[in-house]
Formats: C-alpha cells, structure tokens, sequence
C-alpha cells in the first residue's frame, strides 16, 4: 500500500513511518502542508495520513482542497485535539478518519489498512461472504455451510463491521466506535465478552474458526493459514 | 476617633440646648412679667396721667415683691418708685437695661443684679419697671459651671472610651492578622483565637475558623488524593519495571520475551487509560469544560448502555434486570458523558459488589446488578443497582472523592476513579450522584437529572 505522511514532528513521524514499513507498506512522508498537498496531487496514494497542525498550511486546509479537486483518497487526521467538537470538525473537512494523540501504533496501523480497502467494498453488495459465512445483508440472515446462526442485533452489526474488514485488524476502539457508536473508553473489557460470545455462536460448532484475537491489537476475521 | 466625636456631639448638643433653653425661658418668663406690668402702668397712665402713675407706683413700693418701679421725671428726678436717684443703666438694646438693685437689709445696704424695660411717656417722663435677677443670675452661672464640668468629664470620659474601644478593637483585628499570617507560612491548623462574647468580631473570628478548618480539610484529603495517585500510579510502573528487569537477566527465547513485551504494553496502556480518566474528572470539575450537548433519546441510550453491559454481568453469573421507562425521555445530554457514567457504575457493581467473602458465599443467590430510567416530578433518575457488600453508611459521601477507595478493596484492579467520574457527568448535566444503601444489601446509585424548563 502507498501510503503519504504529512506531519512535522520528525520523532513522531519517523516512529510511524518505521512501523508502516516494517508492516509493508511503502511510505513517502513530508513535513508542511504545502508540500503535503503538492503531493497529494501529484502521486497516486492509497491512504494519506496527516496531522492537523502543519506548517505553511494546516491539515484540514490540506484535505479540503484536495476534496474540492475531487480526490477522494481516503484520510486519516492525527491530531493532540481530541474533544468531539474536533473530530467533527476533521470529518466535515473531508476527512474519513481520526486519531487522537497520543495513540497506540497499533490503532494507527489498523484503521490505516481498514480505511485503504474501504474503496474495494461498495454500498452496492447485498450479501459479505468469507469462506463458508455469509452474511444476506437485505434479510439479515446469517449462515455458515448453509446453517442459520441466530444473532442479535447487535451482534448482527459487530459481524457485519469485521467481515467488511475480513482480513484485517480491527482494534477495540474502532468497534466501539462503529457498532456502539461510543466515543470513549469504558475501562472494561466488556467487548472481548460481546466478541466471544459472538464467536461461540460462529465458531463453537464449525470448522475452520474465523474470528481471532490479534494480541495487543484487536481482532481479525479471516481464514487461519 | 469616631466614637469619641459621635459621642460628644450630641451629648454636648443636647447639653447646650438643654442649657439654653431652660435660660431662654426663665428670661422670657422675667421679660413677660415685666412687660405686662408695663401695659397695666400705661392703662393707668392713659386714665390718669402721671399723678395716677405716682400714687399706684406709691403703694406698689410698699408691697413686697421683685418687682421693681421707677418713675423719672424729665430731667431724671425720681417721682416714685423704690429708689431716691436714678441708678446706673447698662444699655442691653432693645429697650432692657440691666442695673445695681440697691436694698435695705439688717447688714446694711446690699446691691443685687436687676434688669428692666425703660419706657418713654408724653412729655419726657420715663417709667422704669424691672426685676430681680439676682437669683437667676446665680443660678445661671451655678448651672454654667456645672455644665463646663460636665462637658470636661464627658470630654475626657468619651476620649478614654474612644480609646479603650479603638485600642480594644485594634487588638482583636490584629490577633486575626497575625494568625493569618501565620496559617499564610503553612501552618494551617491554627485558629484565630475567640473572645467568648459572641460579638461580631467574635462572629468574624467564628467563620473565619470554620474557613480553615474547611481549607485544613481539602488540603489534607488533597495531600491523600495525591499521595493516593503515587501509589496507584507507581504500582503498574513498578510492577513493569520489576517485570523487564527480571527478563533482561534471565536467559530467555524470542517467544518469551514477546510475552513480556505483551504484558508491558497492556500495563502502559492501563496506566494511560487511568491518566486519561483521572484528567476528565479534573476537567469536567474545572468548570471550564465545553461538553457538547445534544437532545438525546435517553430510552435508547440506557437500553444502549445496558445491551452492552448485558454480556458481561452474565459471564459473571449475576441476574441482569432493566427497569427502562421505553416513552422515548428527550432530554439535552452528553451520550458520551452518560453512557461512560452508566458502564462505570455497572462495572464496579460487577467488580466490588464480589469482594469480600460474605458476597461470595452468597454469590448464586443474590448476585443481582439492575439499570432503570425513571421519570419522577421534577427529575429524570438512571438507576444502576446491586446486591453486592454495598459501602457503610459513613463511607457513602467520601467514595465519591477522587481516587478513594475502601479499604477493602484497595488492591482490586482499576483505579479509583469512576465514582468521582460519575459525580462529575452528574454534576455537569446539573444533577447529582446520589449513593444509597440497597435492602437487604448492595449499592444504589443514582444518577438525578433535573426536568428543565
């Protein structure tokens, strides 16, 4: 993955760029906004990652004008800002994403990959499938080998997110965000309990298990190798 | 200064007038006599003429009585009345005079004070009508005395008053300054010392004690707070330190030290989450906290809450009720600041209400952990309730504290944080967080929202 790296705290940057390489992917990293957006226009990138304050121009400035030039590459925003208000702001700025500081490189990591393959997965699909699951998503049934699994609703829209995401790390934090829609940390660790409950109705009675803990990071569902 | 000048004034006001009026009547009352014996002579004089006048004058002289009369005439020769020439006038304007009164006693001639109308008839006679003032006179300079003595005493007394009370005054505010600057060097537990007479200085010195007691207080649970977050703060570190230490000196594989920097990771994460919690209280109680409020459908987010608490209370075998008032409650709120406040208190009901072993043996048949929303008159109540140990009766105001927690479950994991973060959101939404005992046993919290208009 190509990804651009618009932030002027070297140590920081250089801390990222290290563990999204080490990861492999391709990273080119740039340290104002004007240069950042010079970039942004000219390369072809998978992901941008760009922190709001910058030199010369700040990054919701950045994001911005690479919206009204229609480049829908998809963004991430780091930023020391973290109150709602903030995160609001980014989003409206075109942004698709964002990070508080300080963060975890693994959350970082995460949302990076689930935000590149967004494209790949369009409103249009009616059904996700991952090996022998498949999820109708008109009629909300679910099934593995053809057998109806019964979940709640709930449970139905945390599926439903990490089989988008098949393949790739989700973080606690993303699912709390995006099935619950809950924009702090409960200082519990509630949804391991929601996750294994969910995997017991998935993977108790069938072969191979699908979803898996990715320790110190979140979870995946994806074939075992 | 002041008392003395506003004592004497009108002490010496009321005084001085009292003086002048009492002189001021007495002469009145001598010059109302004097005048009307003057308008009879001069009915007289107008049916009779002089030789009337001489005659009444005549037998008026041979009665005794302080009048005194004189008839001149115009070349000042004395034609009847009490004395044989005319006396010595002291003109005092207005038509008086005051003169010698000369009088036949057993010691001889005597001289005594008199004063007098002098009034002109037709043809240059002269009628002097008069009176003795001799007694007034001296009673007038007796009560002038008097009277300077009395301003002299009143005088010296309000000085010496003034200056005891100033002086009085002036000790007891400077007793307080001095305790102030004392209790300002750090040395808070002294007291401002009280005079026992319940005045107002006392009054002043009264609250101002219960000031300090109350500063005495703060600083006391703010040295424990914070020696509270160095302990609780200092454990996960150690623990991390002890646990990369031991590691370096042992010969271990890949695979292990993986495992420890694992561990390492979920420690530092911890502590970050118990900053980040400790930070919120401080902000949310600063006061200058922006939350962002939005009119929210608290059925949804209880019923939110509690789905997400739900799985949790159930691995843990504890009966799970909700009790969720469904009629859709709008009401203005943070969803963040709620439902955190909400999974807080459940977590510690699914946490502590486990501790100790009496919960324990009890835990299958009493386990119990129930979310309500209820709307009552004036005020909107989430319900988070437990079966647990609950906490004694005086612990209930102090749990709320920041980083309290019983002694009992001092080595429990988490920090001591959530209740505090609790009474923060409720406080911020402009309710309360209230603790009550459970029957038989067990915690209640409620979170109070007040109906708005």
């Amino acid at each position: 993955m190509n990804i651009l790296l618009i932030e002027d705290d070297k140590e920081s940057a250089n801390y990222i760029a290290k563990g999204l390489r080490e990861s492999g992917h391709v990273v080119d990293y740039v340290t104002d906004g004007e240069k950042g957006l010079e970039m942004a226009l000219a390369g072809q990138f998978d992901v941008l990652v760009v922190d709001r304050m910058l030199p010369l121009r700040d990054g919701l400035s950045v994001v911005s004008a690479l919206r009204a030039q229609d480049i829908q590459v998809p963004v991430l925003f780091l930023s020391a800002l973290g109150e709602v208000g903030d995160r609001v702001d980014g989003l409206k700025a075109g942004g698709d994403d964002y990070l508080p500081k300080p963060f975890a490189f693994t959350e970082l990591l995460a949302r990076v990959e689930a935000l590149a393959k967004r494209n790949a997965n369009g409103a249009s699909v009616t059904d996700l499938t991952l090996a022998d699951l498949k999820i109708d998503l008109l009629s909300r049934r679910v099934t593995r080998q053809g057998k109806d699994i019964i979940l709640q609703p709930r449970e139905f829209k945390l599926l439903e997110y990490l089989l988008r995401h098949a393949g790739q790390v989700v973080t606690r934090t993303m699912l709390l965000e995006q099935v619950w829609e809950y924009h702090f940390d409960p200082q519990t660790n509630i949804i391991d309990v929601h996750i294994s409950r969910l995997r017991s109705k998935l993977d108790k009675e069938f072969d191979p298990p699908l979803l898996h803990t990715i320790r110190g990071a979140g979870y995946s569902l994806r074939v075992p190798v | 200064m002041l008392y003395f000048a506003l004592f004497c004034l009108p002490t010496f006001a009321i005084i001085i007038y009292f003086y002048w009026n009492t002189t001021n009547t007495i002469e009145r009352h001598i010059g109302d006599t004097i005048q009307t014996e003057i308008d009879t002579l001069n009915e007289q004089y107008k049916v009779g003429g002089i030789p009337l006048l001489i005659r009444v004058l005549s037998t008026k002289v041979t009665y005794p009585h302080l009048n005194i009369y004189l008839l001149l005439d115009p070349n000042d020769k004395v034609l009847a009345g009490h004395y044989e020439t005319k006396p010595d006038l002291i003109d005092r304007d207005n038509g008086w005079y005051d003169f010698q009164h000369r009088q036949q006693t057993d010691e001889g001639e005597v001289f005594q004070q008199a004063r007098g109308r002098l009034v002109q008839l037709d043809e240059g006679f002269t009628l002097l009508v008069g009176h003795n003032v001799e007694d007034f006179m001296k009673l007038e300079k007796q009560v002038t005395r008097a009277i300077n003595y009395d301003l002299l005493i009143i005088l010296v007394l309000a000085l010496s008053g003034g200056l005891i009370m100033t002086h009085n005054f002036r000790t007891r505010i400077e007793t307080i300054t001095q305790t102030s600057n004392e209790i300002m060097t750090g040395n808070f537990s002294r007291r401002v010392p009280l005079k026992g007479n319940d005045d107002e200085i006392d009054q002043l010195a009264s609250n101002l004690n219960t000031m300090l007691d109350r500063i005495e207080y703060l600083m006391m649970t703010m040295r424990e707070v914070t020696n509270n977050i160095a302990h609780d703060l200092r454990q996960p570190i150690n623990r991390m330190r002890n646990r990369l230490e031991i590691t370096l000196l042992q010969d271990v594989s890949n695979e292990d030290y993986k495992e420890v920097l694992h561990r390492t990771i979920e420690e530092a994460d911890n502590l970050s989450a118990t900053f980040d919690a400790f930070l919120s209280v401080a902000y949310l109680d600063s006061g200058k906290a922006t939350v962002e409020m939005e009119i929210l459908n608290l059925s949804q987010l209880v019923g939110d809450a509690a789905e997400f608490i739900e799985p949790i209370a159930e691995e843990k075998g504890f009966a799970f009720l909700t009790e969720i008032d469904d009629s859709m409650i709008m009401y203005k709120a943070s969803r963040r600041l709620l439902s955190q406040a909400i999974i807080n208190l459940s977590d510690n009901a699914l946490k502590y209400a486990h501790y100790g072993e009496e919960a324990e043996a009890t835990q299958n048949k009493q386990a119990e952990l129930k979310i309500s929303l209820k709307q009552a008159d004036n005020a909107i109540i989430i319900t988070v309730a437990d079966k647990g140990v609950g906490i004694p009766e005086d612990q209930l105001e102090r749990v709320m504290e920041r980083f309290v927690r019983l002694d009992t479950s001092r080595s429990a994991q988490g920090s001591g944080l959530g209740l505090s973060l609790v009474a923060a959101t409720a406080r911020i939404h402009e309710g309360q967080l209230k603790l009550l005992t459970n029957k038989p046993q067990g915690l209640i919290a409620e979170i109070v929202l007040p109906l708005r208009a």
